[in-house]
């Protein structure tokens, strides 16, 4: 919901009408009317940025024009194009058009577009005066065309007349769009004979040159409040009434019918200069830019505050470390000195690691004890020592009166040696005749 | 020139894009900053557990040079390793009583003295003969160590009769006492 405001040229006089946009409709704050040469002081001391502006041409373009099928994007050119061949005088111009239908001429189907361009020179000073001020404007209607948009489509002719000034306006309505304007000059404001004689001219003309038929004629704003006119018209006469959407006086509603009609939205209508749409578009998007930077920069502050806060918490964490950690100095001196003493006994280290790399003799002896020797009478016990294991040959003979038990004296003598730890038998032999034996043992140990 | 009217909007936008390239810049800079900090946390817990390290490998250094201080006899810096050789082979031939030693004579390299040193002891008792290799291995500087052993029943006598061939070994560097 907010406040705009709207301006419209008409004449001598300027209409302003402050007023709130509250859903669909319009609620009219306030309403002033100013002389065109205090419009200016008006802007300087006008705190609004933005501003629609309504403006009452007098030296426009209108036509009706007939261009082939082609896609939307060359429309524009063609009109462009179509203008600046029909009015020469036009050379820097801006336009609206409105498709009126289709007409199938010599074979050929053929767009009927209606046309109404203004010259540039015109809209410049118009849009000079807000610049120069430091306003924008939003949008920029022809007066006839805003006020249009507030009469309801029919598919009735209706022939419309609002007054600018002591000047008529009179266009013609069909379907909401407009077919065909005409400004006719006046002896005074309100209705009069003389306007009664211009409107059944125009009603005379739309019959016999283009050939449409009004019904009615349907006054705008303060004409139906000022009828003083005794003759009587072609086609009957009605007043617009004011719509439901908005609120407002029904005095202020009449005297300011167009500005109060251009706060409604109007499609295509705008016919400001393609120079101010770029210069609009890009005040815009560098308006949006410097929101957009400076929300970042306030969100990159609120990130820095954080981050500062971080690192200082992480500073007193680093102090506290740093604090803490001993003396690395003194510690690596402590741990070099140390080293270096180590290294003057590494030769007895060295020494008494191979020395003490054989194995152990007394333990393997220790462990031979163990075995069975039922019936086995040990000769000889020698063992070689070298780097990490013995070779272990043991000789002996078997006391026993039977083969069978010789035999299984034997046995038990083997599986004994092999249950011993790290003994691995490489050979053995048993001399039946003289039941003598001899066992090669290989023993890894513990050093 | 209509676009004379933007140079008040373009000042304020060129304004604030140098406020914000400043800040983003400090965000990246104090990003840095944090993570080069958090870093140097990390590296500076690594330097002190290190250190600990360092500490306890000192102390484990120094407990180990006690120990190996203590292997070391009291007159090792008094007397040659040959010496000490010899001594220890007296003691051998007080200790196996009835045992028969030989040695043959000292040979020295890759910094270890060593006398070969042959013994022959005659006994009864397999028990006995295992207490006698265990005094034989328990010395230290000088160490035996052993290369062979027979035990061969002794011809005409009860009993049997171990030959052990070995060498008494010594370190030649002498380290410095502290």
């Amino acid at each position: 919901m907010g406040r705009d405001v709207a301006v419209s040229f008409e004449g001598e006089n300027v209409r302003v009408v402050y007023a709130t946009l509250k859903g669909n409709g319009i609620v009219v704050d306030d309403a002033l009317i100013l002389k065109d040469e205090q419009f200016d002081d008006f802007l300087q001391q006008e705190k609004t940025k933005k501003f629609i502006v309504v403006y009452d041409f007098k030296n426009f373009y209108q036509d009706i024009i007939l261009i082939p099928p082609v896609k939307n994007r060359y429309v524009k050119n063609l009109i462009e194009a179509e203008i600046k061949k029909r009015a020469p005088d036009f050379k820097d111009f801006s336009f609206i058009y409105f498709l009126h239908g289709e007409k199938v001429i010599e074979n050929r189907r053929m767009k009927e577009i209606f046309i109404f361009a203004v010259k540039d020179e015109i809209l410049k000073d118009i849009i000079n005066r807000f610049i120069n001020k430091g306003k924008v404007i939003k949008t920029l209607y022809p007066s006839v065309f805003s006020v249009a948009g507030l009469i309801q489509s029919t598919e009735e002719l209706l022939l419309c007349v609002s007054e600018v000034g002591q000047n008529k306006n009179l266009f013609l309505l069909k379907d909401g769009r407009i077919q065909f304007i005409r400004t006719a000059q006046s002896l005074k404001t309100g209705i009069n004979d003389f306007d009664i004689q211009n409107i059944n001219m125009t009603v005379n003309y739309c019959r016999q040159t283009l050939r449409l038929n009004p019904s009615s004629i349907m006054l705008l704003g303060s004409l139906c409040r000022a009828y003083n006119a005794k003759m009587d018209t072609l086609i009957p006469v009605g007043c617009l009434n004011q719509p439901q959407n908005v609120s407002a006086l029904k005095e202020v509603f009449l005297d300011f019918i167009v500005p109060i009609s251009a706060f409604f939205r109007h499609k295509n209508i705008n016919i400001i200069t393609s120079e101010y749409k770029d210069f609009y578009l890009i005040r815009t998007m560098l308006l949006y830019s410097i929101i957009l930077l400076s929300s970042l920069s306030v969100i990159g502050l609120g990130y820095i505050g954080f981050k500062i806060k971080g690192i200082s918490d992480t500073k007193s964490t680093l102090r506290n470390i740093k604090n803490n950690i001993p003396d690395i100095e003194e510690s690596l001196s402590i741990y070099r000195q140390q080293k270096s003493k180590l290294q003057q006994y590494m030769p007895f280290v060295t020494f008494i690691n191979n020395v003490n790399s054989a194995p152990d003799i007394q333990r393997l002896l220790v462990m031979l004890s163990g075995l069975n020797i039922n019936n086995i009478k040990i000769d000889s016990l020698a063992a070689t020592v070298s780097d990490n294991s013995s070779k272990i040959e043991i000789k002996g003979t078997i006391e026993t009166g039977s083969y069978a038990d010789m035999q299984a004296s034997y046995q038990n003598f083997i599986d004994s040696i092999r249950r011993l730890k790290g003994m691995n038998i490489t050979g053995q032999g048993l001399e039946l005749k003289d039941k003598s034996f001899r066992v090669e043992v290989n023993y890894k140990g513990e050093g | 020139m209509i676009y004379r009217e933007l140079k008040k909007i373009i000042i304020y936008h060129l304004v604030t894009g140098i406020i914000f390239s400043i800040i983003l810049l400090s965000v990246l800079m104090l990003n840095k900053y944090g993570n080069s900090m958090v870093d140097t946390i990390s590296r500076l817990e690594l330097i002190k557990t290190n250190t600990l390290k360092m500490k306890h490998s000192a102390a484990d250094i120094e407990s180990g040079i006690r120990h190996i201080e203590s292997l070391l006899p009291d007159d090792l810096y008094t007397r040659s390793p040959q010496e000490l050789i010899f001594l220890a082979l007296d003691d051998i031939k007080t200790a196996l009583k009835r045992s028969e030693v030989t040695v043959t004579n000292f040979d020295e390299k890759m910094g270890t003295v060593s006398l070969p040193v042959s013994i022959k002891i005659p006994t009864d008792s397999y028990a006995m003969l295992i207490n006698n290799i265990g005094y034989l291995q328990s010395l230290k500087f000088p160490y035996y160590t052993i290369t062979s052993i027979a035990i061969t029943k002794s011809q005409g006598m009860s009993g049997f009769i171990c030959a052990i061939d070995g060498f008494l070994k010594m370190p030649v560097i002498t380290p410095v006492k502290q």
